[in-house]
């Protein structure tokens, strides 16, 4: 695999989470705020609660803005880029600067838009840099090892997260397709039966449809265990 | 030649933005990142100017490592009386631990980094010798780059070396000394001022880049502890000092050292670049001497001039410092990145008389010199085109044979008049152009 050290491992599969963690969140706060715009009344914060924007804030455009820009909230976009930023900027011979430069250039957007008066409008260009960042690790990440181990971080934070918001869980096959195809090219030790037990829960007939909420929670915990 | 590259210099910073181009600074306890502003005005220098250069940068360095090869063995310079041997063995630089190890092929500086000036009057001054740990290289590899994006014509026309070999002439130079296994750049870590070139560099040396957790010692020879294998290091590209190093052997409290990594390299099994000790070479005091390390070790004149500099060291030389302390600049050895410099000329009666007791008391610690009335460079400040003084740090690399890089880190001052350049300090820096006719 390269020369990597476990450190490196540690900091490319999380650099990996914390990209597809500010993807995701971000696409899940777009759609909550799309759906806020026709409902302020009863639950409009949606499930972003579960996802710890459980800040008391009865003004939506000031909660949104705090999922989004927070330096505190451990789930805001601000917080996972910029810990993608402090995986990446350590990577940068393994990755290369191509790759560095998408994710630098997301939070120094992310930066840009939190003091714009559209910042949702200019928040595109980080989806567009986090695209890019995913595409050039095809052409950039060398090391076959350090690229699966990246592309393997993104399905795990993917599947984490539509699992804990029951959201498009009906793409949870793909992606745990596309986790089972890569996961070998690692190279690294994993947790074969937790993976085995997550595989026949995805691909159960009864999934997602009659999935309890309990089986769920058993899902994220093999989740959790396989690396 | 370069109008057109002018005006794109907002957008040239705004592309070293995103490739992360900054440097970082402690200020108020705090770390923080910052850009490196770019100017797109270079530096030009033609090819004879060039040449010139080249020879004295050359001959400095071979003299640099002659005198590092002779101090850490038999000290003949010393013994003939070139240099007072306390003077050299009371730098800071000097370390007792490094006595008597040659380093593979006998290479002490394999990246030497030259301060220089260019005065009014046309001739080049050697300012400061850099043989420690030299950094600025990869800041105008990035911006030529970007640079020639913008201005085709330019780039096409003008008989300018192209400098974007940097990364493969210093890997040749690690090659070279490597003593088996994987080369790596060793990083004190992401909060170093310098880590962007760190990082940089080890990915254009296809190196890979450590920290000291990630290396052990074991019977001798150095490891990196791979996840899989261990995988044996043949030479390290070190960007921390030579305190942190190994903390078996230097400062017993740094974390950021390898233990046992000086007996790995006494032992001849793993090449550290630059060498641990150049510190007492590269010393404001020992500057002095370079000339006359120069006619001792190569029987040649110096092609390159030193800043006129007076050691108080000497008596003679303490009675001309005293007496004209108000037009000289003052320079604390000990110190480093602009720090410890001060103009007599800018403090107050009372201060200055405090300096000069500190001179009297401590006439080691400082060196006094004349104040080089440097060119001042155009520069593009807030749309327009503004002087400013600048330096120039030239890199050379020493492997098979010693070579200058054709280019180098040329530095300006932020405010007029100012001869502060250290980014440190709040200066940008421009691309240096070597003219090839």
């Amino acid at each position: 695999m390269g020369s990597l050290s476990l450190e490196r491992v540690g900091r490319l599969l999380w650099l990996g989470r914390y990209v597809e963690r500010s993807y995701t969140t971000l696409q899940f706060i777009l759609a909550t705020y799309d759906a806020a715009l026709d409902s302020v009344e009863g639950n409009w914060k949606g499930q972003l609660e579960e996802l710890g924007f459980d800040q008391e804030n009865d003004d939506p455009i000031a909660f949104f803005r705090e999922c989004l820009f927070s330096r505190e909230l451990t789930a805001s976009i601000y917080y996972s880029m910029s810990a993608a930023y402090d995986n990446a900027v350590v990577l940068r011979d393994v990755i290369g600067s191509e790759s560095v430069a998408y994710v630098q250039m997301a939070l120094n957007d992310i930066e840009r838009a939190e003091h714009s008066d559209a910042p949702l409008l200019d928040l595109q260009t980080v989806i567009d840099c986090i695209l890019a960042f995913k595409g050039s690790c095809d052409d950039y990440v060398v090391n076959d090892a350090a690229r699966n181990i990246i592309k393997c971080g993104f399905s795990i934070e993917r599947m984490d997260l539509y699992t804990r918001l029951s959201y498009q869980l009906g793409d949870l096959r793909r992606e745990t397709q596309k986790l089972a195809s890569r996961i070998d090219r690692t190279g690294l030790p994993y947790d074969r039966a937790a993976f085995k037990e997550l595989i026949d829960a995805v691909f159960s007939p009864r999934f997602p449809e009659k999935t309890t909420y309990e089986e769920l929670g058993v899902m994220l915990e093999l989740i959790a265990r396989v690396f | 030649m370069y109008s057109k590259l002018v005006g794109q210099t907002d957008k040239i910073n705004q592309q070293l933005a995103r490739y992360g181009v900054k440097f970082g600074i402690y200020k108020d306890g705090r770390f923080d990142e910052r850009l490196f502003p770019f100017d797109a005005v270079p530096r030009v220098i033609g090819a004879e100017q060039w040449a010139q250069l080249e020879r004295g940068l050359v001959q400095r360095v071979d003299a640099l490592n002659a005198y590092l090869r002779d101090l850490h063995s038999d000290a003949r310079i010393i013994r003939d009386g070139v240099i007072p041997e306390h003077f050299a063995y009371a730098s800071s630089g000097y370390l007792p631990q490094c006595e008597h190890i040659m380093p593979p092929k006998g290479i002490y500086s394999h990246i030497s980094g030259i301060d220089l000036v260019e005065g009014e009057d046309g001739e080049w001054y050697v300012l400061e010798d850099n043989l420690r740990i030299p950094s600025g290289a990869s800041y105008p590899l990035v911006a030529r780059g970007l640079c020639r994006r913008c201005d085709a014509d330019t780039f096409r026309n003008a008989p300018l070396v192209d400098n974007r070999d940097y990364g493969a002439r210093l890997r040749e130079v690690v090659d070279y000394v490597n003593c088996g296994g994987i080369n790596v750049v060793l990083t004190p870590g992401r909060y170093n001022s310098a880590y962007f070139e760190h990082a940089y560099l080890a990915e254009q040396i296809g190196a890979v880049l450590a920290e000291a957790g990630e290396l052990f010692v074991e019977d001798e020879v150095l490891y990196y502890r791979d996840a899989t294998r261990n995988t044996r290091v043949g030479a390290v590209y070190r960007r921390l000092s030579d305190e942190f190093l190994d903390p078996l052997c230097f400062l017993p409290e740094s974390l950021i050292g390898v233990p046992n990594l000086m007996a790995a390299y006494r032992a001849g099994n793993v090449a550290i670049l630059n060498a641990p000790g150049n510190g007492a070479a590269d010393d404001k005091g020992i500057y002095y001497f370079v000339p006359q390390m120069i006619r001792y070790y190569l029987g040649e004149e110096p092609i390159l001039k030193n800043a006129p500099t007076y050691l108080p060291y000497y008596p003679e030389d303490l009675e001309y410092v005293l007496a004209n302390a108000e037009r000289l600049v003052i320079k604390d050895v000990a110190e480093a990145g602009g720090y410890g410099v001060v103009f007599g000329s800018e403090l107050a009666p009372e201060a200055l008389a405090e300096l000069l007791d500190k001179v009297r008391a401590e006439p080691r610690r400082f060196i006094a010199q004349e104040v080089v009335d440097f060119k001042c460079l155009d520069t593009w400040i807030g749309g327009e085109m503004v002087p400013r003084k600048a330096d120039l740090r030239a890199f050379v690399l020493s492997g098979r044979k010693t070579t200058v890089w054709p280019s180098g880190l040329t530095r300006y001052a932020r405010e007029a008049g100012s001869c502060v350049v250290n980014s440190s300090q709040g200066g940008g820096f421009k691309d240096t152009w070597v003219l090839s006719r």
